[in-house]
């Protein structure tokens, strides 16, 4: 397991290298970065100059750039908020869109375990019948086209949601946001954990328990549940992605101040800096869950946890 | 009483080149018709398949069937509800619309004001008075355009790459996947707005980014199936035959992973058609003035509640395509297991 | 895992029911709606009309227009002028304070000005100060040729202010109620470095509020009372809260829905709300046109011809009438309505239809123009860039339809581009046409001429004759004689009209969504912003 779990991290730390190196020359092609900017005076060239090392090798700036990215230190805005830290930018704005990630995926998740559990062990017409159209909604449907009918529907019709984001409420006021962004994270793991409770409900072990005499709920919440609830571990971490995509747009419509907002308007006023250190943000989060999710589900899979490989 | 065989000198010769075609042609002919059997066998997969040849039908003539071009103006005719012909005597899609106005919803009928009564606009018209018809439809054309070449590319780019590294493993399949590992690592929203800051605005640029951000999942899948593939009877078979590797790869391994990999495109592609939407959200997406799904929906998303018949359309023909991919792939899965 | 998955759940709910009960009752503080955030929290950078809001909350300046929208002093008590009308000496207000406590001195407003003429602050808005007024030694310190202690500007005591000018200018005080003039602490700038109007901790406030909530690109802004206020007595809201929503439909829904007091409403939306009581058509004089390049680097808009056909081939009332509705009316001059006034009180611009013979709709004309034009030129087609903000798309492809229908021959390629890069490519003159919006920063038609001048920022019109007519009317002499400096007004606007320099389109009233409760809410006669005194909501 130690030797996966270090692969893994050694992987990791490769894909970041790459990432910051493929940025690295965006940033050298780019017009209007920081580094070739004409309204710079000769001083603040000289300084940043200075601050990058942009006199040394091409090598040594690489690395001085990876040093300070590592650190931290993503660079300045170059047009959102001139002269500003992006790190400065970002500060605020991270936990907010972390917050309703977070909450998305796991309302989506739990409420998508729970769609695709019920439907397979039940197998139940009509509670088919309701999953399938959900799911086919839940993968049809982007998220903003959802979060555009709850905020008609629900909070302009039904005045029941705030329709915007408030620093002063901030929890009611985001979750049409989180719910909407949940809906495509449900589709997914619904589908996934039917199918792996399917398989399971077939395989020997189960067969096995039941012929033993153990009654079908104590079969269920023994041994089907907590067999077909690590597989979906592995889904989750592409899941993040959608989610990341699904805020951009979701985030602007309801005034959340985070960083999905702040990347869109970086792309609308071509600030290169800032969606170059908003990619490696944006990366480095993904690697990590991803990192995260591995590990985890070494963890938990008795066939990873004893020296094999997850296929 | 039984009869004891005796073997005749005609047993132990090969069987002519005819007799062999004739046997390979049955078997593979009925595995064919088998695969297309089961498919048809799913109400759901059909349902999907007809949904997506009427889709592609509409978008290569739904642009001329309505009698407006897409891309004429007529500031006079702007915002003009739906109006469908035999429907409209029927008093619904007859022009009328519901304006939620903050005063009071009133209702109004264009058609009427103006004294047109004898034009339609099958999906209504938009701000700049171009028929909604021809545009969707001429949108539905471009982005079915930008998902399928896109989806092609990482076709033929990731096939190649996962049966390859599949077919020699060793160290070009550990080499090769660690590059997998890599670049599958950088999330698709980074690649795909890099590449777009980087490119032009257009179609090509957009096709571009799908495919850079598209291609290792259909080479994952590819490798997969070749590693099952390898080992079984008949591939062992023929490599000890002496057969080349060419051959083996697309004579006795392609054949098999084609089900997994037609299911792999059905799902590509609302994906790339999503991607495309997305962007032309963010603003990254096709030129000003061109249209496809996504410069409609968003477009469409500016002003919904004030006329609804704005994004519906774009937003159903969207739903309807992934539904119809969705449904197909989901066919494909099951008629080939 | 079951445990957790219940307890996280729990978790979820716990949360979720909480949030639910804790809403903050936002009902007794003004809600105000802007479409996009503001460029910057400190001043100078002021450039667009969302952040022109956002400053007339917590600046201030020598000069406000007060809720009759009289032209009054604010932190000034009054001012002298030179007999030449050079030198400008402002009294300051006794006892000023920042929002800090700390005194508010006649140092802060040189402190202020010399930031405005920062070549290194970089603000896109220093025309102020070297086209409409000329501020001593500005234009070279901006070229970097000059020291910024060589600036016009002085303090000889706490309460005393001295702006020299190059030039005479009748409507000094006018220009300065822009917050670009907003005064600046030394020692608290300095305190912050380069972070200086990043954040609501890195400004201090001399206006009616204090800034109290604002990051860069922020989506929510907040402002609180400030009691330092010289007149806080007059300011009746405790608090005021600016909602960025960037979608027009988002807004109106959260108008309809009590979450916002007031927003502008623009666009096809219009037609939700035009009989709406609570609609208001504020006077406002922005002007839509397009700039011409005239540069040389297309010889095609060189050619008069080429420019009278555009400017002829150009359905306006179609534009106005059917596709941007109430408030908006089409725009044959460069002057809009109700904005000047001559000596005897009528409408500087009363004949709207002064120029129709060089830029009326005629099809017809202009494809005589246009074929002439060809002739002269010797080409049989040509193609143009037309730039615009991002979010004029509908009308610039209704503009570019319309060119592309009645001048057989020309096609216009569209290109949309934020703000920030529509506003640079103008300073550097890389484009070929442009639609622009233009509101004028004091009341005088200079404010609307200045912008065709050989060297104005946008570089788009060169004839020596107009800057020459235009000079004529900057004379000291001329600026005591207003009767005489009107007529040559007049004929500034002459030259470039007959010439067809340019292409007015259309211009537009500001139309905002207000709630009856909302008491007071005006914009003022120039330069960006509302006015602030007098503004206030009943509750309920």
């Amino acid at each position: 397991m130690a030797r996966y779990i270090g692969k893994r991290i050694l992987i990791a730390i490769v894909t970041i290298l790459v990432i910051l190196f493929i940025l690295f020359l965006l940033l050298q092609l780019m017009p209007g970065s920081p580094f070739n900017d004409e309204k710079l005076s000769a001083e603040q060239i000289a300084v940043l100059k200075e601050k990058y090392g942009l006199d040394k090798p091409v090598v040594v700036q690489f690395l001085t750039y990876v040093k300070n990215m590592l650190k931290g230190d993503l660079g300045v805005s170059y047009a959102l908020s001139p002269d500003t830290p992006i790190t400065d930018l970002i500060a605020n704005r991270f936990p907010v869109t972390l917050k309703i990630g977070f909450f998305g995926m796991l309302l989506g998740t739990l409420t998508g375990m729970l769609l695709g559990f019920l439907t397979a062990f039940f197998k139940n017409k009509v509670l088919n019948v309701f999953y399938n159209i959900l799911t086919l909604l839940g993968v049809a449907v982007p998220s903003y086209l959802f979060a555009m009918c709850f905020s008609y529907f629900l909070g302009y019709r039904g005045k029941l949601f705030p329709l915007l984001y408030d620093f002063r409420s901030p929890i009611s006021s985001s979750i049409m946001a989180v719910v909407a962004m949940s809906l495509g994270v449900m589709a997914v793991i619904a589908r996934f954990s039917k199918a792996e409770a399917s398989d399971v409900m077939k395989s020997d072990y189960v067969l096995f328990a039941k012929c033993q005499g153990l009654s079908n709920t104590t079969t269920i919440l023994r041994y089907v549940l907590k067999n077909s609830m690590m597989p979906v571990i592995t889904v989750m971490a592409s899941l993040l992605v959608g989610l990341l995509t699904g805020s951009l747009v979701i985030e602007q419509m309801f005034s959340i101040p985070g960083v999905g907002g702040l990347l869109t308007n970086a792309i609308a006023v071509n600030d290169y800096s800032v969606v170059i250190a908003l990619s490696f943000v944006y990366s480095v989060l993904y690697i990590v869950v991803m990192l995260i999710l591995d590990i985890m589900y070494c963890v938990i899979d008795p066939r990873v946890r004893l020296g094999g490989k997850p296929e | 009483m039984v009869a004891k065989y005796v073997p005749k000198k005609e047993d132990f010769v090969f069987a002519s080149d005819q007799v062999k075609k004739s046997a390979v042609k049955e078997a593979v002919s009925g595995v064919k018709h088998e695969t297309f059997k089961r498919f048809m066998a799913q109400r759901s997969a059909v349902f999907g398949a007809v949904i997506l040849v009427l889709l592609i039908l509409l978008s290569l003539v739904g642009p001329y069937i309505s009698g407006h071009s897409y891309d004429e103006q007529n500031l006079s005719y702007a915002n003009m509800a739906p109006r469908v012909p035999l429907l409209s005597g029927l008093g619904i899609f007859d022009g009328s619309e519901d304006v939620p106005k903050t005063s009071g919803t009133i209702t109004e009928n264009k058609y009427e004001t103006l004294e047109i009564t004898d034009t339609y606009y099958l999906f209504g018209t938009d701000s700049l008075g171009r028929d909604m018809f021809a545009r969707c439809f001429m949108g539905l054309r471009i982005s079915l355009i930008i998902a399928f070449a896109a989806t092609m590319i990482n076709l033929i780019i990731g096939m190649n790459y996962g049966i390859i590294s599949g077919y020699f493993g060793g160290a070009t399949d550990l080499i090769m996947q660690r590059f997998i590992d890599i670049i599958s690592s950088i999330p698709t929203l980074v690649v795909v707005t890099l590449l777009m800051l980087v490119l032009q605005p257009g179609m090509g640029s957009i096709i571009v980014a799908l495919m850079v951000s598209g291609w290792f999942e259909m080479s994952l899948i590819a490798r997969a199936e070749v590693l099952k593939v390898k080992e079984l009877e008949y591939v062992q078979a023929a490599k000890t035959m002496g057969a080349g590797h060419m051959h083996i790869i697309f004579k006795d391994i392609v054949p098999n992973i084609v089900g997994k990999l037609v299911t792999q495109i059905m799902l590509s592609i609302p994906q790339a058609v999503f991607l495309e939407a997305f962007l032309s959200f963010v603003g990254l997406g096709m030129p000003a003035g061109t249209c496809s799904l996504g410069t409609l929906l968003s477009d469409g998303f500016k002003n919904a509640m004030l006329h609804p018949y704005k994004l519906l359309p774009a937003a159903i023909i969207m739903i309807l395509l992934m539904v119809g991919c969705h449904m197909v792939a989901e066919g494909v899965k099951k008629a080939t297991e | 895992m079951r445990k957790i998955s219940f307890y996280l759940l729990g978790f979820l709910l716990a949360i979720i029911l909480s949030g639910c009960s804790g809403k903050i009752d936002a009902s007794k503080e003004l809600n105000m709606a802007i479409s996009g955030s503001p460029l910057s929290a400190d001043p100078v950078m002021l450039y667009d009309g969302n952040t022109g809001i956002m400053c007339k909350f917590f600046c201030s300046t020598l000069y406000e227009y007060n809720n009759k929208k009289e032209l009054k002093p604010a932190l000034a008590e009054s001012y002298e002028v030179s007999e030449d009308g050079l030198t400008y000496t402002f009294h300051i207000k006794e006892g000023l304070k920042w929002s800090d406590g700390r005194p508010l001195t006649a140092e802060d407003f040189v402190f202020g000005f010399r930031r405005f003429s920062d070549p290194n602050v970089g603000s896109n808005a220093v025309y102020l100060i070297t086209d409409c007024c000329k501020l001593k030694n500005a234009e070279k310190i901006l070229a970097g040729e000059l020291p910024l202690s060589e600036l016009g500007v002085s303090a000889p005591d706490n309460l005393t202010f001295i702006v020299e000018l190059e030039e005479p200018c009748t409507y000094f005080t006018d220009l300065l109620t822009n917050n670009n003039f907003t005064p600046c602490n030394e020692d608290f700038y300095h305190s912050k470095g380069n972070k200086y109007g990043s954040s609501h901790d890195a400004v201090l406030s001399c206006g009616p509020y204090i800034l109290d909530r604002y990051e860069p690109l922020a989506t929510q802004i907040h402002f609180v009372k400030n009691p330092y206020y010289y007149d806080s007595d007059s300011i009746l809201l405790s608090g005021v809260n600016i909602q960025v929503i960037a979608n027009q439909q988002q807004a109106l829904m959260c108008y309809e829905t009590g979450a916002i007091d007031i927003m502008e409403v623009k666009g096809e939306l219009l037609e939700l709300t035009d009989d709406d009581p609570e609609l208001n058509i504020l006077p406002g004089a922005s002007l839509y046109f397009l700039f011409l390049n005239q540069n040389g680097s297309r010889p095609e808009l060189m050619n008069k011809n080429i420019r009278m056909a555009i400017s002829k081939s150009i359905d306006r009332q179609d534009i106005t009438d059917n596709l941007l509705r109430s408030g908006f009316s089409p725009m044959t001059r460069i002057i809009p309505p109700g904005f000047y006034f001559e000596t005897d009180g009528t409408d500087y611009a009363i004949d709207q239809h002064l120029y129709d013979e060089y830029a009326i709709y005629d099809p017809d004309t202009a494809l005589t123009y246009w074929k002439q034009g060809l002739s002269e030129l010797g080409v049989s087609s040509m193609t143009f860039e037309l730039i615009f903000n991002s979010d004029k798309i509908t009308e610039c492809e209704a503009i570019a339809a319309q060119l592309e229908r009645n001048l057989p021959g020309l096609h216009i390629e569209l290109l949309g581009v934020p703000f920030k890069e529509r506003s640079a490519r103008r300073a550097k003159g890389e484009y070929e046409i442009m639609l622009s919006n233009w509101f004028p920063d004091y009341s005088d038609p200079t404010s609307f001429y200045a912008l065709y001048l050989s060297n104005a920022t946008a570089k788009s019109y060169h004839n020596p004759e107009y800057d020459e007519a235009y000079d004529k009317t900057c004379t000291t002499e001329m600026s005591k004689n207003a009767y005489e400096r009107n007529k040559l007004l007049h004929k500034v606007e002459d030259i470039i009209m007959e010439d067809a320099g340019t292409v007015p389109i259309y211009t537009t009233g500001n139309t905002y969504l207000i709630r009856s409760n909302v008491s007071g809410f005006q914009t003022p006669p120039t330069g960006t912003g509302i006015i602030i005194t007098g503004l206030s909501k009943e509750e309920g």
